[in-house]
């Protein structure tokens, strides 16, 4: 499997190191706008760089192109690669609005190219798990469904990252990943209702933080808590219904704890405790697509009604009223 | 100091009887209770008199009276009590009306008796520490709240909405809304919420979510939904979390507990050892009569809480953010 990856910013370079260990990949380009990180890529990883897409779609004989740009660039990218036939991996959200994600959607049916949309949270086992008995009635109806995630106020060197008109902001960049497992747990949501605070705190560092209520078709509950406004990272859920409830917090669930005596001693804890961490097994599962083994767990259509959620949350905030969400023709 | 009780109905009864009856300085004296052989049985209990009629009840040499009817019969009872000259802790929610909390507040003071609501979370030390950090800037401004109070099912007349005016909104929203007010010192500027009956077959709502905004711009979330499971470890909890610009503060106010996995009965229970908020609440009640000062959770509190449970009634019926004056 030949493959190609656009962008080596952090989910990049993640991206880059997995497809290098991986055995049957063989990564054959990246695309990487500046020369002197381009140099640096190709130091660490071994690959060949590219400064420009078509200089890469024009070079190498590709079978499917891994696309980890900020989402305001997708659209375009997408259209580019997608007119070579090749296939396409692409980081959520798939786009800053639901418009240009539904343009993604008709440009890969049209050119017929998969569209494998990295929802990496779906590869989550807490949260792979957890849809699985859902979907098995492991709590019967569900009645009230809470989710929270937050992390510390993105770094100023990705600037995009909390500029809306780039990133789509709080709501849309950090937002897609409940909304996409909700939509593909609970179904459709119906109406949304949110609260948004954006302000600097104390060191005049910005903090974003963001309440979305959410109604689903099906009559479920929703309340998803999103934060830019913490010190560490932060996700748990508590799923229930009328025969039980599911709940996990990540601050719980740590099995190794690490206490040194002296503070300065480098010791080397892995981030994942898991042998395959999401990242990993979002890629294995692509690869699988790719060689025809099996279809993506992972529906545009449901990257879509995501972005469609986040946009509603962000009128709804600005405008202090629910929003109801149009319907999905599917 | 002699005190009354008037009903056994709300099961927080048991609790304020118990703490009177612990204490050298008052006595619990005379039961009344619309249910004869409830009143007769906590009479036994509490060793008091029960007395069947309520003139007679309220004619008795009692100073004071604890009201734990069932929330529609507040009103009545509140006003019987404060005509009678009697200082009067009253079970939350205030009552089930605006209208039915603002008569009673006006008896109350006509009569110039003591009306106090009971809140007894405000009588947490865990709460009480949290709100003097909070108050003294240990998170800076706070900007955003994230609450539940969720607890199981209660069934019984909770769940029958002429008695309790409601179901898990009734029962939950205004705990929680009650500490925002008292840390604060805030009022509820706009409300939104989604209510309905979802896990269990009843007239009432068994879940939901309020989203509020404050006069400060603080946003709000309450979960107030009966969502615990039946093989949850306790009743319910109570759980906040605040977000300010110097940093961010969660509480969970029942956290003082041991586990027990019970073999015997084939469940996991919770085994508090905080602090009883009650002999707290009690005491205070106690104080405001002994030296005649103003209650510290008024009617007015009890009314402000329950305009934003009516509140998220009409947003819930419109699908619109109400607005509060």
């Amino acid at each position: 499997m030949k493959i190609a990856l656009i962008g080596a910013g952090k989910i990049g370079k993640r991206h880059l190191k997995i497809w290098t260990e991986m055995t049957d990949v063989e990564i054959v380009g990246v695309v990487v706008r500046q020369e002197e990180k381009a140099q640096k890529i190709e130091q660490t990883y071994q690959v060949k760089t590219y400064r420009t897409i078509a200089e890469l779609l024009q070079t190498e004989e590709i079978d499917a192109v891994d696309i980890c740009t900020p989402p305001y660039t997708h659209l375009e990218i997408v259209q580019e690669v997608a007119k070579a036939k090749k296939h396409i991996m692409i980081s959520k959200p798939l786009a800053v609005t639901q418009k240009e994600a539904e343009e993604i959607i008709q440009i890969c049916k049209q050119y017929e190219v998969q569209l494998l949309v990295g929802h990496t949270l779906r590869f989550f086992p807490e949260y792979e798990n957890a849809k699985a008995k859902i979907e098995n009635e492991a709590i019967g109806r569900p009645g009230v469904v809470r989710m929270s995630r937050g992390v510390p106020y993105p770094s100023r060197d990705h600037e995009w990252y909390t500029d809306k008109r780039l990133s789509g902001g709080l709501f849309v960049d950090l937002g897609v990943h409940e909304f996409e497992w909700i939509t593909a747990t609970f179904g459709q949501a119906e109406r949304v209702m949110a609260r948004h605070i954006k302000r600097v705190d104390q060191a005049k560092n910005p903090i974003e933080y963001g309440l979305v209520m959410i109604r689903l078709v099906d009559g479920t509950v929703v309340h998803v808590e999103l934060s830019w406004a913490e010190t560490k990272y932060r996700a748990s859920f508590e799923l229930t219904g009328n025969k039980g409830m599911i709940s996990y917090d990540h601050d719980e669930a740590n099995p190794v704890a690490l206490d040194l005596h002296h503070g300065e001693e480098e010791v080397d804890l892995p981030k994942s405790m898991l042998r395959d961490d999401p990242y990993v097994r979002q890629l294995t599962h692509f690869v699988d697509c790719l060689n025809g083994k099996t279809s993506s767990i992972i529906s545009p259509y449901h990257a879509v009604a995501a972005i469609q959620i986040a946009e509603a949350a962000c009128k709804s905030a600005e405008e202090g009223r629910p929003i109801l969400i149009q319907k999905e023709e599917a | 100091m002699k005190i009354g009780i008037i009903s056994f109905a709300h099961m927080h009864a048991l609790s304020y009887a118990t703490q009177l009856t612990n204490r050298s300085d008052v006595e619990l004296a005379y039961i009344w209770d619309e249910d004869e052989t409830r009143g007769l049985d906590m009479a036994k209990e509490y060793n008091c008199q029960y007395l069947a009629d309520l003139n007679d009840f309220l004619a008795t040499d009692i100073e004071a009276v604890i009201i734990c009817s069932e929330n529609s019969k507040h009103k009545s009872h509140v006003i019987q009590a404060a005509k009678a000259q009697k200082h009067i802790l009253c079970e939350k929610p205030i009552a089930t009306e605006v209208e039915d909390a603002k008569a009673m507040i006006q008896a109350c003071e006509e009569a110039g008796v003591i009306l106090q609501i009971a809140y007894p979370v405000r009588f947490s030390p865990v709460l009480e520490k949290v709100r003097a950090m909070i108050q003294q800037g240990a998170i800076g401004e706070v900007l955003a709240i994230n609450a539940t109070n969720h607890g199981l099912m209660p069934g019984g007349w909770f769940v029958e909405k002429e008695l309790s005016g409601g179901g898990s909104a009734t029962d939950h929203i205004v705990h929680i809304m009650d500490l925002i007010r008292w840390i604060f010192a805030d009022e509820v500027k706009n409300v939104y919420a989604e209510l309905d009956t979802r896990f269990y077959d009843l007239d009432v709502e068994d879940c939901g979510m309020v989203s509020l905004e404050l006069d400060s711009g603080m946003i709000v979330s309450i979960d107030p939904s009966w969502s615990r499971p039946k093989t949850y470890p306790t009743w319910g909890n109570v759980v906040m979390h605040f977000v300010g610009t110097k940093g961010n503060l969660s509480i969970d106010a029942f956290k003082q507990h041991s586990l027990y996995y019970n073999d015997k009965d084939l469940k996991i229970e919770e085994l508090p050892w905080s602090e009883d908020m009650d002999a707290g609440l009690v005491a205070d009640f106690i104080d405001c009569i002994r030296t005649n000062r103003k209650p510290s959770i008024t009617g007015t509190d009890g009314l402000r809480t329950l305009e934003v449970v009516k509140a998220a009634y009409q947003s819930n019926a419109l699908k619109e953010v109400v607005q509060l004056n």
